[in-house]
């Protein structure tokens, strides 16, 4: 294994090709996350294409990179601007933004720098030693049933984050899993929710809906706030956390990367979930719960360290079993197909040297986070000192752009900009934006899994509990939901008593 | 019901919204369900249970989420305190949607400056040297980048003389 690593360093770094290439895709990566508007998703797809000129083994490495630097740079925006690069860095934003308007960005923003190196790291170290076994153990014990299993303990959890109360929460997937539901349904290939249109047969693509819930909303609810003279300008610090800071936090750094890497393992789920069930734990977990979502250095950090923790072991499946852990890994298969390179188990073999190129790049890419990162706080951080004003319609103009140029349709930047509005209204009434988000993605996986799922049951949902794993997550789901529906409802209950009494 | 749990009118119209958003999806998905001449395939059955589920939690929120909380006033010490501008706000959701309904018409390459310069206007800025500075700076640079460099096809326009002139301006970006 070692003299395989060895190997992929020696063919990163005797080619300056792979050198120009790897540097491209760590700075594009980190700038294209740090923009608001747009993403290292834009960057892929962009570049997707491209990539054909491309040694395969250069090409991949490029989407591995940018995935670990992109899930990183997207944070910058979640803390600075409450828009998250990705919905990766939606649970960063949650405790990240408030971090800033208390004057403490630079806090946040060096906090997710270094979890966000130590995670990949170690993930990256991980996915190198852990890659063949875990893939073989997935092929045995991950079938469809437990892939739904673990998106309906999913859609639970992040259904209490980020919400006024836990009712708004669960509004807010509720209707991220109806939009998601618009298009085709995935057994009969029939219509649904079309209302006769072309371009809602394909479903409302999740990309536009991301800018638009998260950049647009944010864009009007900023504007709004300035019209009302309620518009608070942030802070801006340079100060990086201290190392006892981190010491106390260090029980949260070795959970979410747990929490990132075992997540990011699971085929389709992918460094949302890892980034919304870290956050959640960190909340459950903490002895001052009610800290959480007013700039608690903890949620940044379990946030940050378990989406990058993710990149590490999305990529497990992605090479053994030919399946995406998320929407990046995606364009990765595309990248193999292109090459003419199928993934698989077989790729572990026909493809060695590729697969260790971009395993040495991953890890090297994960350290030079830290060190890149670093520098990007005292740089990026200065685009507060910009007006609002003036950075408003330039981040709102990158997400025409970064919408447009999913499918040159000038309809995906409306549905941007209707989910902008939209959001807009519901961030004023108190819903999450995240759940709406996760409920899209996961909505549409779910029940693609749910349809195979009952037939493999024999359309009897008493046969999970012959799959202890599938049922040991829906349980879980279950019991989440009944505590945080009961300790919703306990404080009208006590108040009914005592009315009553 | 106590006085300081029951609801406000937000939430009587929030749940109001959702029972009849749920209820008007549910009965598109009714209909649906009627033209399609094999029932079992169930097309509809997973928006319907996802709306079940909308129903019930839109009533728990009202029964449960008791009196709102105020909305948040003015920090003191908040920079720009300014009255209240109903054109500002009308502005902030009018100037986009303007941008898009005309992008189609323009094209990107004539549209983008002024939509930088309205949207700013609309944000309270009011320097000229900041408005043209800053929109022309973006609108170059974003140009060229996507043009030049990421070959991403942008909106050329549709309407006479726009349409030109957004191809010269490609042409010249590509050229230089």
């Amino acid at each position: 294994m070692l003299e395989s690593l060895a190997l992929g360093f020696v063919n990163l770094f005797t080619s300056p090709l792979s050198i120009a290439v790897f540097f491209a895709a760590l700075i594009g990566g980190m700038v294209f996350g740090a923009v608001p508007g747009v993403d290292e998703m834009t960057l892929a797809t962009i570049a997707l294409p491209f990539t054909v000129f491309l040694p395969a083994s250069d090409a991949i490495m490029f989407f591995g990179v940018l995935y670990c630097s992109g899930v990183y740079g997207g944070a910058v925006t979640a803390i600075l601007f409450n828009i998250p690069g990705s919905s990766d860095n939606a649970p960063t934003a949650f405790d990240g933004y408030p971090m800033t308007q208390k004057g403490q960005s630079g806090k946040a923003i060096g906090a997710a720098v270094t979890c966000s190196a130590l995670g990949g790291t170690v993930s990256a170290i991980l996915m190198i030693v852990a890659t063949e076994p875990l893939a073989h153990w997935a092929i045995r014990a991950f079938g469809p049933p437990e892939m739904l299993a673990v998106i309906i303990f999913g859609l639970c959890a992040c259904a209490s984050l980020g919400a006024e109360t836990v009712w708004k929460g669960w509004l807010s997937v509720l209707l991220g899993l109806l939009i998601g539901s618009v298009g085709t349904e995935p057994s009969s290939a029939l219509p649904r929710f079309t209302f006769g249109s072309d371009y809602l047969m394909a479903g409302i693509n999740f990309i536009p809906l991301i800018i638009g819930f998260f950049a647009v909303s944010e864009i009007l609810v900023q504007g709004h706030r300035m019209a009302l003279g309620l518009h608070l300008k942030a802070k801006i610090s340079i100060d990086f956390p201290k190392f006892v800071e981190f010491w106390r936090l260090r029980l949260a750094i070795v959970r979410s990367t747990a929490i990132g890497f075992l997540v990011g393992v699971l085929p389709g789920v992918g460094a949302t979930l890892a980034a919304f069930l870290s956050y959640g734990v960190a909340v459950r977990w903490s002895r001052h719960p009610e800290t959480f979502g007013k700039g608690e250095l903890e949620g940044v950090v379990a946030s940050e360290t378990a989406n990058n923790a993710a990149t590490g072991g999305a990529m497990i499946p992605t090479l053994a079993l030919g399946l995406p852990g998320g929407a990046l890994t995606a364009v990765i298969i595309g990248a193999f197909q292109i090459h003419g390179i199928e993934p698989g188990p077989m790729v572990m073999i026909n493809s060695k040297e590729l697969v260790w190129t971009l395993f040495a790049a991953m890890l090297l890419a994960n350290v030079c986070i830290l060190g890149l990162g670093y520098l990007e706080t005292r740089t990026i951080v200065q685009l507060l000192r910009v007006p609002f004003s003036v950075l408003a319609p330039i981040i709102l103009l990158l997400t025409t752009l970064g919408s447009y140029a999913l499918r040159n349709l000038v309809v995906d930047v409306w549905v941007a900009f209707i989910a902008g509005i939209v959001g807009f209204f519901l961030r004023k009434s108190g819903y999450s934006m995240a759940g709406i988000v996760l409920g899209v993605i996961l909505g549409n996986l779910g029940e693609s899994s749910f349809v195979t799922t009952m037939q493999m049951l024999d359309h009897d949902p008493l046969n999970f509990l012959d799959r202890p794993l599938a049922a040991m997550f829906i349980v879980s789901g279950i019991g989440l939901i009944l505590y945080n529906g009961y300790s919703a409802m306990r404080p009208a209950l006590r108040a009914w008593r005592r009315n009553a009494g | 019901m106590s006085p300081e749990r029951r609801p406000t009118l937000a939430l009587r119209v929030e749940t109001a919204l959702w029972l009849a958003f749920a209820a008007a999806a549910w009965l598109y998905a009714e209909a649906t369900d009627r033209t399609i001449f094999r029932s079992e395939l169930h097309v509809m059955s997973w928006p319907r249970f996802i709306l079940y589920l909308a129903f019930a939690t839109a009533l728990l929120n009202f029964v449960f989420a008791g009196a709102r909380p105020p909305l948040q006033p003015a920090v003191a010490g908040a920079e720009d305190v300014q009255p209240v501008s109903r054109w500002r706000v009308f502005g902030t959701f009018a100037v986009p949607v303007a941008y898009l309904a005309l992008l189609p018409g323009v094209g990107f390459y004539a549209g983008a400056p002024f939509f930088l310069i309205a949207y700013m206007v609309a944000f309270g800025q009011r320097k000229p040297r900041h408005l043209i500075g800053t929109a022309l700076v973006a609108h170059v640079v974003l140009s060229i980048l996507f043009t030049k460099y990421l070959f991403m096809p942008l909106p050329t326009g549709n309407w006479p003389g726009f349409y030109e002139f957004n191809v010269a301006v490609v042409r010249l970006i590509k050229a230089w």
